[in-house]
């Protein structure tokens, strides 16, 4: 159990992060979500350990991160945002290297690191250099590295950025798989992946917490949809306008389309009276409407919602739980 | 040596002999050290300095530099890549650490000492005229005495290497840290008439040629691992007060 108790953390007068509180139990994979600069990698970097909470505390399995930081740091898997590695060694130097570095007899090292290598697909990798793998073999030897000794938090500050789909799926398979045993804190940018590997969503914003939400809440929460409709003929400012007039409608998004349709959408709970009227009022203006439907946003759509702090109809009750 | 701080010293040691940058720092600190000997025996020419205290001199004023180019990397080069990070939130107790990385840069100097021992012979060999009467017991005096030098001057580039951010900059703050007291000293005697002529004296190099000469004193070695102990607990600390991590 990780937890996460009114830490703050202030570099000189800049406060970085600021009451931040939550619990993460064994089994939970919780995606630390928010814009850049919201404190996702300070939050991390207090979690395993490598920074001081200026206030505050954080306890893994009763253990505090400042006062038993050695004990703490045995448990402890981390893979930082740049994937720090030596490039003059080869990955199998790395990890035996690394395993020792963790605690492990000579014997036990070199079988645990041989087991990393084969399960993380980096076999044919083992005797090369790592300062000639490609961005993908580094992150996955940093991950090898940050499973190694079968920790019981792992923290993985944007595993999957830069790396292409193929890899990006690999990455994720193993995190899902380590987090059997383990509790995971992931950041990232790379939102669907990530909406399908977390549990749990803890959106920071400003170096607070703006929603901390579960996959299935968010993906119930409240039927919210988005009534997108494609006019031509009508200027943006027009368009916010009349949208405005309809329930949700004075957060529109109107957005220019490349063959000069505009595209309206805004997020509702009220589905076919207001597409008709919709229409209507479109009509009525004298304008031309290609297209107007109600769509289910995805996970991903309702991620960036709450990531954006938009508080649509889908964001809304996500930011609210997050305040309370 | 524990065995965590064994692992690092054997990593910082590999780091360093696998790169051109290693094998260039010993064989320019040969070259300055076998240039000054051949110097210094020729402006002795007809003297009465014994052999090892002329080789204890041309080795003791580079061994600073050799530290410095030594302990740059150690933390400064680890930083900037970024290995810091992963070094520092790995189960490792910061004095293994500190001790394997000032092993690892101790062990470098100490291979430099050997090698400028192993250099002084080739060149007798090879020159037959720069013969001199090498005294084996104050040959190994010097060589400890320069060994505990190496040892404080490595220790004092530990401490700058962590707290540069660049490696440039953590060589030339351990020429400095180690140049300026002396740099000090030598102002504040220069002011002083009865003291001026020992303002120019460097207490490291009076110390050698005492040792070349079977005069081994306690206060220098005292001060010695003193100094490099106390520079080493510094590092400790530092390593372990979390906010210089962020530097």
């Amino acid at each position: 159990m990780l937890e996460v108790v009114q830490v703050t953390r202030c570099f000189g007068r800049r406060v970085a992060l600021e009451q931040i509180s939550f619990q993460a139990a064994r089994g939970d994979i919780v995606g630390v979500l928010g814009p850049n600069g919201a404190g996702k990698t300070t939050l991390l970097r207090l979690a395993a350990c490598y920074l001081q909470p200026t206030d505050g505390v954080i306890r893994l399995n009763g253990l505090d991160s400042f006062r038993q930081s050695l004990d703490f740091r045995r448990h402890l898997g981390y893979l930082p945002e740049r994937c720090p590695l030596y490039d003059d060694m080869t990955v199998g130097e790395y990890l035996r290297y690394r395993a020792r570095l963790k605690g492990m007899a000579f014997l036990k090292a070199r079988r645990q690191a041989r087991e990393l290598v084969e399960q993380l697909n980096l076999g044919e990798m083992r005797n090369r250099l790592i300062g000639s793998l490609s961005l993908g073999c580094r992150r996955r030897t940093g991950l090898a590295d940050a499973l190694l000794h079968d920790p019981r938090l792992l923290l993985l500050d944007d595993p999957i950025a830069n790396v292409d789909a193929v890899e990006c799926e690999r990455i994720v398979a193993h995190v899902a798989h380590a987090a059997r045993h383990a509790t995971v804190l992931v950041s990232g940018h790379a939102l669907a992946p990530l909406g399908a590997l977390c549990t749990r969503f803890l959106v920071l914003r400003a170096g607070r917490v703006a929603a901390d939400i579960t996959r299935a809440d968010l993906q119930d929460d409240g039927g919210g949809v988005w009534l997108v409709a494609e006019v031509a003929g009508a200027t943006e400012a027009a368009l916010k306008r009349i949208a405005a007039l309809f329930p949700g409608g004075a957060e529109a998004r109107v957005n220019l389309l490349p063959d000069g349709w505009w595209k309206l959408s805004w997020a509702t709970r009220q589905t076919g009276a207001v597409r008709d009227a919709v229409a209507t009022e479109v009509a009525r203006q004298g304008w031309r409407l290609r297209s107007v439907e109600v769509v289910a946003p995805s996970l991903e759509s309702r991620l960036t919602d709450l990531v954006a702090g938009r508080a649509g109809a889908v964001g809304a009750s996500a930011a609210a739980k997050g305040a309370a | 040596m524990k065995s965590v701080a064994r692992l690092i010293w054997w990593r910082d040691l590999r780091a360093a002999l696998s790169s051109v940058f290693g094998y260039g720092m010993l064989a320019g600190f040969l070259a300055l050290t076998g240039w000054s000997f051949v110097e210094l025996l020729r402006r002795n020419e007809g003297g009465f300095a014994a052999a090892q205290a002329i080789w204890g001199m041309a080795v003791a004023p580079w061994l600073p530099v050799l530290a410095a180019a030594a302990t740059m990397r150690l933390f400064a080069e680890e930083r900037q890549t970024g290995t810091l990070e992963t070094l520092l939130t790995a189960p490792v107790r910061a004095q293994d650490i500190v001790y394997g990385k000032f092993s690892a840069a101790l062990s470098l100097v100490s291979a430099g000492i050997f090698l400028a021992v192993l250099q002084v012979h080739l060149l007798r060999f090879v020159a037959p005229r720069l013969d001199g009467e090498f005294s084996a017991v104050g040959m190994l005096a010097t060589m400890a005495l320069l060994f505990l030098q190496a040892a404080v001057w490595t220790a004092i580039g530990t401490l700058a290497s962590l707290l540069a951010k660049q490696q440039a900059i953590a060589g030339m703050l351990t020429i400095l840290c180690i140049g300026a007291p002396y740099a000090l000293q030598a102002g504040l005697l220069a002011w002083i008439p009865r003291m001026r002529h020992s303002a120019w004296h460097w207490p490291p190099l009076e110390d050698v040629m005492d040792a070349a000469n079977g005069l081994f004193a306690l206060a220098p070695l005292v001060l010695y691992i003193s100094v490099a102990w106390c520079v080493l607990f510094i590092c400790v600390r530092l390593v372990e007060a979390r906010d210089l991590r962020t530097r």
